[in-house]
């Protein structure tokens, strides 16, 4: 680099000093503009494009002073080094050399070591200058275009997350409008039932990494919970996608509840977060330890959903933190803490204000500190039923309100059709598609799955129930059904199911019809009159389950009814 | 004779030659002719009085001297600019006499080394 030719402006009047300054220089192998004064200077700057300029105080019409100053104005951020050639010696003409935007000195007579080692020093100074704001721009480009991308996400990630009921009356919660990349989660949302599923998540690292973790959650969580799965069905798919998606060392600490308001009960899954807290109205606090590893670290087959649960009475508070509170740092380093934490229970007897205290305890702590956006905290307040305040609105509404609750269906299945395939999963997820009636998936699985294979096993098949009863019978019983299902040609079982609205919930109707020759239920019919059990068929199950359970004609068509209502008492 | 010697500064004028190479005379030359210049700019100055064309001139006849490598006559041309930056022109004619006949010495050595 110090042997890299550059054109260098000599600005001096004297003819024998200019002369000999050229042939230093040149000599050096560098290019060399003259002026004789300091007009001439800021013209030859402006066509030469000099990259450092040696110049004489003292010049006729503009001195090398004001020469100087134009020509680092012209140069604007670009660096031009302008050496002084001066016999002055006094220091306030030095002074006035460098006020006027000179970077150093050449006195006379001019020493050729001392020129060339300035001259390279001061081209130096100018790569590095160079290379220094060319960094500096990529860098603010570089930050632009992140802030761009930031915001992009943040909007996708609002849009992803704005569903929720964060602002319901029951719940107050800190939470830094860029979260998102801090890593940090919350997440609040009514079930179809009636209830809460509230979710704090802590992802490890900050930014686009940690941003990027938390779209499927919410995701996951607002699409499931709309649905009416339980909060354990979500945390599993949670869990899946995140250790499906996020590289091996990112994971997400997490606490997630479901409340309650008609039972007046919590369900808690807590891993890897700091405790949770249960206040009570009446003063009595429980700590509820992680007892799980966060989310994303387990496979799914390794992955478990034990939950604590507790009563909770109206006016009952729980309250869920990151590690950014207990961790927020004073002016000394210091951390918050968890005692500082519970010495606001103690201190603060208006349950109410418990939160807003928190809030203010950490702000005085942290002071002049370092203040992390990362302070998330959240309180869920159990209240009665009809407080919650949401119930007809929200998101609720439009959950409820959308999807097919009035339909009817008849679905055939003929011969070797009902050999190898298995209707249920796709009734299922023709009927789980009536809002809120996930939340009996269980039940209605029972009763479709017993209806179908009494059908086929007993009506098509005419498999006698009885042979179960003994291991040859058992054995020869599934012997049987293979070989009768290889036979099977013109035989059908056909299934009707009707939905219709009836309240709040509905009223499932599934009648399935076989191509048999039915059978005998006169014991059952009898049974039923008497308040007994009938055994067989597996139908003191159903009996129990549907409000209208009948089996009518030859007894090839059997009738069930399953009313249902959201979560009740 | 060591006044010779004062008047020019001869490893100073060695250096010059091989930095200038052939430029030399030209050098050479062209500081006589604006010393010539600046002589007489000096000398109508003191007659005028007028200190600050004075200082101006001496002040930079001082600065060639001194890179050509004539100490005597840039040693003059430092106390004429002194006392024209004070304005006190006090004994200047005596001065101006020193500085003409100091500047017929260079010439005529500078002369000599003329290839």
């Amino acid at each position: 680099m110090d042997s890299e030719p550059l054109k260098i402006l000599i600005a001096d009047d004297n003819d024998s000093d200019r002369m000999i300054l050229q042939a230093i220089v040149r000599k050096q192998g560098h290019e060399v503009v003259t002026a004789r004064d300091g007009v001439d200077a800021i013209e030859k700057f402006k066509t030469t494009v000099p990259k450092i300029v040696l110049m004489d105080a003292l010049m006729p019409r503009m001195d090398g002073f004001e020469a100087a100053r134009l020509i680092k104005q012209l140069a604007g951020e670009e660096l031009v080094p302008i050496i002084f050639l001066t016999s002055l010696t006094d220091a306030e003409s030095l002074a006035k050399c460098l006020d006027a935007g000179g970077d150093d000195f050449l006195s006379k007579p001019y020493n050729r070591i001392i020129l060339q080692a300035k001259i390279n020093a001061f081209n130096r100074m100018r790569v590095m200058h160079r290379t220094l704001q060319s960094q500096r721009d990529q860098i603010a480009e570089n930050n632009d275009h992140l802030l761009q991308e930031q915001q992009v996400a943040k909007t996708v990630f609002d849009n992803v997350a704005h569903l929720g009921c964060l602002n319901a009356k029951n719940i107050k919660h800190l939470l830094s409008p860029l979260s998102v990349f801090n890593g940090d989660v919350l997440l609040a949302c009514q079930k179809p039932s009636g209830g809460m599923h509230v979710f704090l998540g802590d992802f490890t690292g900050h930014g686009l990494p940690a941003a990027i973790g938390a779209m499927p959650i919410a995701e996951i969580f607002y699409g499931m919970t709309n649905k009416g799965f339980a909060m354990t069905d979500v945390l599993r798919e949670v869990n899946q996608k995140l250790k499906q998606i996020l590289p091996v060392g990112f994971f997400c600490c997490a606490c997630m509840i479901d409340m309650s308001f008609a039972r007046g009960d919590v369900e808690v899954w807590i891993g890897g977060l700091p405790e949770a807290v249960l206040y009570r109205a009446d003063g009595e606090l429980i700590k509820i330890q992680s007892n799980h590893l966060p989310l994303g670290v387990l496979a799914a087959n390794r992955f478990t959903t034990e939950t604590y649960k507790y009563e909770m009475s109206p006016g009952d508070r729980f309250f869920m933190w990151s590690d950014g509170i207990i961790e927020a740092r004073n002016v000394n380093g210091e951390m918050f803490g968890e005692d500082r934490l519970y010495q606001v229970y103690d201190d603060q007897k208006i349950s109410s204000k418990l939160f807003s205290s928190i809030k203010q305890e950490v702000h005085n702590f942290i002071g002049e500190g370092e203040r992390d956006d990362d302070l998330t905290m959240v309180e869920v307040e159990m209240v009665s039923e009809d407080e919650v305040g949401m119930g007809s609105g929200g998101h609720l509404a439009k959950s409820a309100l959308i999807g097919p609750v009035n339909w009817a269906l008849c679905y055939e299945l003929r011969g070797q059709t009902l050999k190898d395939f298995n209707p249920l999963p796709l009734l299922l997820h023709i009927i789980m598609e009536v809002p809120g009636l996930r939340l009996f998936s269980g039940q209605v699985y029972t009763i479709l799955a017993e209806l179908t294979s009494n059908a086929l096993e007993h009506g098509v098949l005419r498999l006698d129930s009885g042979l179960k009863s003994s291991p040859e019978g058992f054995t020869k019983y599934y012997a049987l059904r293979a070989q009768r299902l290889e036979q099977l040609e013109k035989q059908w079982v056909r299934i009707s199911i009707d939905h219709l609205p009836e309240g709040l919930g509905g009223l499932l109707s599934i009648k399935v019809v076989d191509s048999g020759d039915g059978f005998d239920y006169s014991n059952f019919k009898q049974a039923k009159m008497n308040n007994n059990r009938y055994s067989g068929r597996g139908i003191p199950l159903l009996t129990t389950l549907c409000r209208h359970f009948e089996y009518v004609g030859t007894g090839n068509t059997v009738e069930a009814e399953f009313a249902w209502q959201p979560e009740k008492q | 004779m060591s006044d010779k010697i004062e008047h020019i500064d001869l490893s100073a004028l060695a250096e010059l030659k091989e930095v200038m190479e052939e430029e030399f005379d030209t050098l050479l030359e062209t500081f006589l002719d604006d010393s010539a210049e600046r002589v007489v700019q000096i000398r109508e100055a003191a007659k005028e009085g007028d200190s600050e064309a004075l200082s101006r001139a001496a002040h930079s006849f001082k600065g060639s001297c001194t890179n050509i490598g004539v100490p005597v006559l840039a040693e003059l041309c430092k106390d004429a600019e002194q006392k024209g930056r004070k304005g006190e022109l006090e004994g200047i004619d005596d001065l101006v006499a020193s500085i003409d006949q100091a500047f017929y010495e260079v010439t005529k050595l500078l002369k000599e080394q003329l290839s």
